[in-house]
């Protein structure tokens, strides 16, 4: 009974979330490992199993590339038939996303107080992605006949600076932990297609004549007073631009709760990212919305007809210029929001297994689905595995490993990067001999580095001292496997 | 540790297990259609301005376009045919002392030269009849000579000899001799009647002072006209043969590239006539020549041979006076055939005849600047017909193959032509797809069009009864190539163009003319369809 309640929770909330579109980077490992201090960034609720833990500048790292449709299943079938037609109609009719991102930990402190955690953090952030039609790869296959749109392509991209503060309460006598995050962001730059509907239509009863219709508006924003100089080529140096910077504000949350519903089995709930820039300096929006019609190179001057190419480029780069506004208005981006909803179940003392369904609001909502399994093997090591679904794509085996030497915790996550399944490809009129290669994989994301922890959280002030073994204890958290001593 | 090895052995072991063979790729191909306008050509009549190297165009009369080519053939002076003769006289004037009251004597009286004339190099009799010459140099001298030993003084005046409108006087005591420039006098010769012609009116006023004991004796006054000049003669210059000429001016046609099965049916040479004198002057042709390329001369036969032109008058010094007129199909028999045959240029003869209307009395004038020109112009306007008149020009080294390793290859084309003629011409187009290489020689592999007829993308202007276009026509035509066709030419190394223009019956027997007017013009816009066969396993 209880089982089909919680089938009938995550059901629904699946049916909430049932669109899938564009979204930021992912990191999914990482949530299911609560022993890492920088899980915090995707659970404010998560509980570390240190007093103490100091990330120094640059010794955290995240690297992520992620795209909607290739992969190798995409082009090649497991007969080895290779069909980009098929391909190509396998994508969406838009928002198909090419993305890549990174973060470096500048600082990371968590500390242990009483029952609570208290954090303070900072790192950089990158995030780019690139969207686009199905009919900018479709021009290879299909042509264009009657019409050709690139309506939805664009870029979006953000760097900025996150500094945080955190609080997490702990108390043991208590189901529920909960814990949540101020973030005072400072975006560096930022570029942003806010609206991109590009058209062609084309005559069939005529020349083949093109109307292209054209409505864009991009923004971008660097992180330099405008007041310092109007023109970015005039900054020469480091102390130019050490004078000229002028960081764009901006705010986020982010939250957590977990409630423990019995000792074997709690449910968390994680909002993260919830929160915006503002981008004011050095700001450039670009809005261009016009029609006009292309009819081929148009010869009027029969005898002078020799630049007639020439001519038209530059016909149609001043009907582009004149159509083009150029303005300095603030704008505001908000950030990738994600929600993770999870429940987590104790199977031993030492295996913990974790299901969520991971939400994301970025242009769109997208939703996926992670089971993870994380696994403490004693003597500092933890291994974490998780497979998740995202985006149509099934094949997503994410690992976790995370060691202790003395106070020195190193660790190292790749998200789907151990796909489900490979191919082995021979082709001896190619001169391809044992190509190996993930199927179905379509991301990539590493995270790695080290943290120094200090002072282990004994069981006895926070959690039973033999963990499940401990009936009289049902109510208590169980939040990571007790070490028993 | 052992946990951890037997844990990444059991995971290495799993994706061995997930790891599936693919023994050879095969790549489905792709075949995307492209559709696109590659242009459009707008050809107006002032595109054809270039159309011929020497001749220039121009709007004719009734808005027919008209080539045109200049060239001056005769340039004459007209002054230099005249010239001042040195001219004297002298008067004598009897003297006796019977006259003396109070010591002195006054005689006065007036008189008049009536032989002032000019020299014609093309006539010298009769004379010329002169009524007025503007002086630009030259002297006139008076000398006074006496045989008694009284005091003489004399004046001399001509009232009608002015500068700046004040008469000319000279004054001479006893024996003595003046000379007075002639420079800017107008002299006036129509004596004091006023209807007289080359007389000189003057006067003589002598007082002979009692200062001697002569009783009789006489004084003598000599007038002499010298190295004169004008900028002005006015008269009857009489009728005269004034000069014969010949000359040959080139037509300027184009002798490579002019067509031979395009015919101007109303061709032109223009005569005008420049005359900055005012004597009136016949012009008359002894015969027109065209002289072709390889030397062969034809007279041009018709009445202009027995018209005689007036070249008119000019009614006022300084300007001058047009005369047109035209050796057309109105005045000759042939001159079309010879224009066809495309001559090199034009020999021509006669002779000018100055005042050639005796029935009427002649008011001539001559300045020193006075000339004749006449210069001819070539007209071809665009009134004719084309038959089949063929534009060839051959692509070389041609590769039709889409890509050299057949990754590419062509499943149909389509060729969209939209065509909107205000010319009264039809044009067709026609490709020819050659192999011409060293073994195959020049074989014709297939051609764009089946027929003549198919050919003819742009049909001509709906043409009226005048050979003016009433309405443009257009036409949309798909010009498809399949994949059959495309096998058939793809391996053509040379194309040869050929354009074909013809006109609304220009076949008949009669062949029809038609007329390019200013409104004429042609736009052909051109799209293609394309749809391509990708192999990607041939990349």
């Amino acid at each position: 009974m209880l089982l089909k309640k919680y089938i009938f929770i995550i059901g629904a909330a699946t049916l909430i979330f049932c669109a899938h579109k564009s979204s930021a980077q992912q990191e999914f490992t990482l949530y299911h490992m609560p022993v890492l201090s920088q899980s915090t960034y995707l659970n404010a609720a998560s509980v570390p199993e240190f007093k103490v833990s100091l990330t120094l500048p640059g010794t955290s790292v995240f690297v992520g590339l992620n795209n909607s449709a290739f992969n190798t299943k995409a082009f090649v079938d497991k007969s080895g038939n290779v069909d980009y037609a098929k391909f190509v109609s396998s994508l969406k009719e838009s928002n198909n996303y090419l993305g890549a991102g990174a973060s470096v930990d500048l600082f990371n402190l968590r500390l242990k107080v009483a029952n609570n955690f208290f954090s303070i953090s900072s790192r950089l952030i990158h995030d780019t992605r690139f969207l686009y039609p199905q009919d900018l790869l479709g021009v290879v296959s299909e042509g264009f006949q009657d019409q050709y749109s690139l309506t939805g392509i664009g870029l979006h991209s953000s760097t900025y600076i996150e500094n945080a503060v955190g609080f997490t309460r702990a108390k043991p006598d208590s189901r529920w932990t909960y814990g949540g995050r101020l973030k005072l962001l400072s975006g560096i730059a930022n570029v942003q297609t806010n609206r991109s509907d590009l058209e062609l239509n084309i005559n069939n009863d005529n020349i083949y004549n093109y109307q292209v219709d054209i409505d864009l508006e991009v923004n971008s924003s660097v992180g330099i007073d405008e007041t310092f100089t109007d023109d970015l080529g005039s900054l020469n140096s480091v102390n130019d631009y050490r004078n000229a910077v002028n960081l764009n504000r901006g705010y986020a949350i982010d939250g957590g709760v977990t409630y423990q519903h019995t000792n074997k089995l709690s449910f968390g709930l994680a909002v993260n990212n919830v929160g915006f820039i503002n981008w004011g300096n050095y700001v450039r929006n670009y809005t261009s919305k016009f029609s006009t019609t292309y009819d081929g190179i148009v010869i009027e001057d029969f005898n002078n007809s020799g630049n007639n190419l020439d001519s038209v480029a530059n016909h149609y780069q001043e009907v582009f210029k004149e159509n083009t506004d150029t303005t300095k208005q603030a704008y505001q981006t908000w950030l990738p929001s994600t929600v993770f909803l999870s429940a987590h179940y104790q199977l031993s003392p030492k295996v913990r297994a974790s299901g969520s369904i991971y939400t994301e609001f970025f242009r769109g909502i997208s939703v996926g689905g992670t089971a993870g399994l994380n696994i403490s093997l004693g003597k500092g090591i933890d291994f974490t595995t998780s497979w998740w679904y995202l985006r149509k794509s099934a094949a997503n085996m994410g690992l976790g490993l995370v060691f202790k030497t003395g106070w020195v915790q190193s660790y190292i996550i790749m998200d789907n990067v151990l796909p489900l399944s490979f191919v082995n490809i021979n082709d001896t009129e190619l001169g391809i001999n044992d190509l190996l290669l993930p199927y179905q994989m379509k991301n990539v994301n590493f995270r790695f580095g080290i943290n120094l922890v200090f002072g282990r959280i004994k069981n006895e002030s926070m959690l039973p001292a033999q963990g499940l073994m401990k009936r009289k204890d049902a109510f208590r958290k169980y939040l990571y496997k007790p070490t028993s001593n | 540790m052992k946990k951890i090895s037997l844990c990444l052995l059991s995971l290495s072991l799993f994706l061995i297990s997930c790891t599936d063979e693919i023994d050879g790729l095969t790549f489905e191909k792709v075949s995307p259609v492209v559709s696109a306008p590659i242009g459009t050509v707008t050809l107006s009549t002032e595109n054809l301005s270039d159309l011929f190297d020497s001749l220039s165009l121009r709007e004719g009369p009734s808005n027919v376009i008209e080539f045109y080519y200049d060239t001056d053939f005769i340039n004459l002076p007209v002054f230099d045919r005249f010239s001042l003769k040195n001219q004297q006289f002298a008067n004598r004037i009897p003297f006796t002392s019977v006259g003396f009251t109070n010591g002195e004597m006054n005689i006065s009286s007036p008189e008049e030269y009536n032989s002032f004339t000019i020299a014609n190099k093309d006539l010298s009799d009769p004379a010329a009849e002169l009524t007025k010459v503007n002086f630009k140099g030259g002297t006139i001298s008076i000398s006074q000579d006496k045989n008694f030993d009284h005091d003489l003084n004399t004046n001399v005046s001509f009232p009608k000899l002015t500068k700046n409108g004040v008469a000319l006087s000279i004054s001479l005591n006893n024996i003595e001799a003046i000379t007075e420039s002639l420079t800017d006098y107008k002299l006036d010769l129509t004596g004091s009647n006023g209807d007289t012609v080359n007389t000189i009116e003057y006067a003589l006023n002598s007082t002979i002072i009692e200062t001697g004991n002569s009783d009789t004796g006489s004084f003598t006054l000599s007038f002499a006209l010298e190295n004169m000049e004008f900028t002005y003669l006015e008269g009857d210059l009489k009728t005269y043969r004034f000069d014969d000429f010949d000359g040959q001016f080139d037509l300027g046609l184009p002798q490579n590239d002019f067509p031979d099965n395009i015919r101007f049916t109303d061709p032109k040479i223009e005569l005008t006539a420049m005359n900055s004198s005012g004597i009136p002057f016949g012009f008359n042709f002894n015969g027109i020549s065209v002289i072709e390329e390889n030397g062969d001369t034809s007279l041009i036969t018709g009445t202009y041979l027995e018209e005689s032109q007036i070249l008119n008058a000019s009614n006022t010094p300084g300007q001058s006076a047009e005369s047109i007129f035209m050796v057309s199909n109105e005045n000759t028999n042939n001159l079309v055939d010879f224009i066809s045959n495309i001559p090199e240029s034009v020999y021509f003869n006669g002779f000018i005849e100055a005042n050639p209307d005796t029935t009427v009395k002649a008011n001539n004038y001559v300045t020193d600047s006075s000339g004749l020109s006449v210069s001819a112009q070539l007209i071809l306007p665009m009134t004719g017909y084309v038959n089949n008149y063929a534009v060839t020009d051959t692509i070389n080294n041609v590769n039709l193959s889409l890509s050299d390793d057949g990754s590419v290859s062509l499943e149909n084309i389509n060729f969209r032509v939209v065509s909107e003629n205000a010319f009264p011409i039809n044009i067709a187009v026609q490709l020819y797809f050659m192999d011409s290489t060293e073994t195959a020689g020049n074989i014709v592999l297939d051609s764009l069009f089946d027929s003549f007829e198919a050919s003819v993308i742009s049909p001509a202007g709906e043409v009226n009864g005048e050979g003016i276009v009433n309405s443009a026509t257009t036409l949309l035509s798909d010009i498809s190539i399949d994949q059959e066709k495309y096998e058939r030419i793809k391996t053509s190394s040379k194309i040869k163009l050929v354009g074909k223009l013809l006109s609304p019956g220009a076949n008949d027997a009669n062949p029809k003319s038609v007329k390019v007017t200013t409104d004429n013009y042609l736009t052909i816009s051109l799209g293609l369809s394309a749809q391509a066969i990708i192999d990607p396993a041939k990349f």
